[in-house]
């Protein structure tokens, strides 16, 4: 009982999928239905990312690269693997297949690279996904350069809202718990953090496999949201976009990160009618941003922190 | 069985003989100053212990364990808690929360609990805000738990840093300057707080100060390093009147010749 009273907030917001689902069907066109499973998606890596990058301080510039990996393998998975199976049991299977695909990128990725530090970091990752993105792309089996598609719509809005708030949900509760305070520990100082018995190497690790994990599961639904994929979606572009998201949401801030994938994806489209122009709007909207509020839309705090209302020093 | 045992350790950096040839024994409960002229090779010494370096040669036994080459967080959980010189707290989290840190190795890995917040998470989560609260308390830091680290004054950093330490439940407490930057009154304070803690939790103590009121006062024995070498061992009236350590202090007696 007490359990259930624990997780009331997190079983609501659930629970909340059917009526609001329910009330989108009925209110919006399909167009806006997309950008609000994009929202979603987007969420999904900019929390994700925000593990790595905000809470633990690696810089990591290739989300999209995981992302691509769970895209691909879970779409190979329910072309070729679990073709035929109910959408209850393939849903599932290949958001698993996608993410744990993308961990075991992350791990192979991590082991090496974890012990560089700031740019060397940030350039090894992003090396590390335009390699994901070349290999897919010369790799006739999963369409090479003509894209892969045919891929049943198993994933809708319920599944993308579901999942976005399982993965807020799995992160928020790591890092606020007494054992995962130690992933910022290791941000703020990473001698002090190893002199007080932490295996840093082992926390940056585990938040780099995680991150990669949920990265691969938005790929992964992605991929049966719009049942085409092609590596033009996962370019390096699409990591800045990711890495943009926490950086105007607030390096660590869990909810200001929400907030910024939600804002960018919701410009993306409405700016749309400006052509290419819609870029100049974009960046001027980042450096006005970053001139105002250097730390982000939340800075270091979440949105629960009622003090951010109150002080304008928040960073 | 000494608790801390270094023997015959070296440290070079290219030409620079940072640590030559260093013996030292710690038994549990001691408190034992390391003094010397700056640049003699103090948090060398600290850094050689505590595996931030690997010496080039001779042995570093923590309990009868060799524990020299290990990485830095395992000499840790062998029982060997540092502070450091300059201030290396996590400033943009709260002092509790940098307590908390410390205590990581001695809190219960367990995912699901973790996950659904379960009962069990939430004494466990209890008893260690307790612990914390405890730790703080012995070092007069309690008021200020909610605070983030890096409004503290200097002198409550240093606190904080040894209150860390203790979260790491050591059986040996390197103190590298904690009283560097306090004023008179708050050296007062961690002298008597220091002793406290000495009392309550039965730890070897190693303490690296320049203040030589202070580590006359406080410790049983004292051990000098000038240029990576000791030059003298001995209890604090001996180091005052021994002829090396004034030297190395005050230099040569000027010649006067004509």
């Amino acid at each position: 009982m007490e359990l259930l009273k624990r997780n009331a907030v997190p079983l609501l917001l659930v629970a909340a999928q059917w009526p609001v689902g329910w009330l989108l069907s009925q209110t919006v066109n399909s167009y806006y239905l997309q950008i609000i499973v994009y929202i979603g998606i987007n969420a999904m890596l900019a929390v994700s990312l925000n593990l790595i990058n905000g809470i633990t301080g690696q810089f990591s510039l290739g989300h999209a690269g995981f992302m691509a990996v769970g895209a691909y393998v879970s779409a190979a998975c329910s072309l070729f693997l679990v073709n035929g199976w109910p959408a209850a049991l393939a849903l599932p299977a290949i958001l698993l297949a996608g993410g744990l695909a993308a961990a075991l990128a992350g791990l192979v990725v991590g082991l090496p690279t974890l012990r560089l530090r700031g740019d060397y970091l940030a350039i090894t990752t992003l090396g590390f996904g335009e390699i994901i993105r070349v290999v897919i792309l010369n790799t006739a089996a999963v369409g090479g350069a003509r894209g892969l598609g045919g891929m049943p719509p198993l994933s809708d809005f319920a599944s993308v809202y579901a999942c976005t708030i399982v993965c807020v949900l799995v992160i928020w509760r790591l890092v606020h718990s007494p054992l995962g305070k130690a992933f910022t520990a290791v941000r703020e100082d990473e001698i002090a953090a190893a002199a007080m018995g932490i295996d840093t190497t082992r926390y940056k690790i585990t938040a780099f496999v995680l991150g990669a994990f949920w990265a691969g599961v938005a790929g992964a639904l992605f991929a049966h949201f719009i049942g085409y994929i092609h590596t033009n979606s996962f370019t390096f572009l699409k990591s800045v976009e990711v890495v943009v998201m926490v950086v105007l949401g607030g390096m660590g801030s869990i909810s200001g990160a929400i907030i910024a994938a939600a804002v960018l994806t919701v410009l993306t489209e409405a700016l749309r009618f400006l052509a290419d122009y819609r870029m100049i709007i974009y960046s001027v909207l980042l450096i006005v941003m970053m001139l105002t509020r250097p730390g982000g839309l939340l800075g270091r705090h979440e949105i629960t922190q009622w003090r951010f209302w109150s002080s304008r020093t928040a960073r | 069985m000494a608790l801390l045992e270094l023997t015959d350790c070296s440290l070079t950096f290219g030409g620079l003989k940072a640590v030559s040839a260093f013996s030292f024994t710690l038994d549990a409960g001691q408190l034992v100053g390391l003094i010397g002229p700056n640049g003699a090779g103090k948090t060398t010494v600290f850094n050689l212990i505590t595996g931030v370096y690997r010496p080039d040669r001779g042995e570093i036994r923590m309990q009868g364990q060799s524990i020299a080459g290990l990485p830095t967080f395992r000499i840790n959980r062998s029982g060997i808690a540092r502070t450091f010189q300059g201030i290396r707290l996590f400033p943009n989290m709260s002092v509790l929360d940098n307590v908390v840190v410390g205590a990581n190795q001695h809190i219960a890995r367990a995912p699901v609990a973790m996950l659904f917040r379960t009962a069990a998470f939430a004494r466990h989560n209890a008893e260690l805000h307790a612990q914390c609260m405890a730790t703080l308390t012995l070092l007069g830091l309690a008021a200020r738990a909610h605070e983030a680290a890096g409004t503290l004054s200097y002198g409550e950093q240093r606190r904080l840093e040894i209150a860390r330490a203790l979260a790491t439940r050591p059986k040996l407490l390197l103190l590298d300057e904690p009283a560097a930057g306090m004023n008179p009154q708050e050296k007062v304070e961690l002298m008597e707080q220091i002793r406290l803690i000495r009392e309550k939790l039965q730890l070897g103590i190693l303490i690296i100060e320049h203040d030589m009121k202070l580590i006359m006062k406080m410790c049983e024995r004292i051990t000098v390093l000038d240029h990576g070498e000791t030059i003298a061992v001995g209890k604090p009236e001996q180091i005052q009147i021994d002829e090396r350590v004034i030297k190395a202090y005050l230099g040569e007696p000027v010649a006067h010749d004509s």
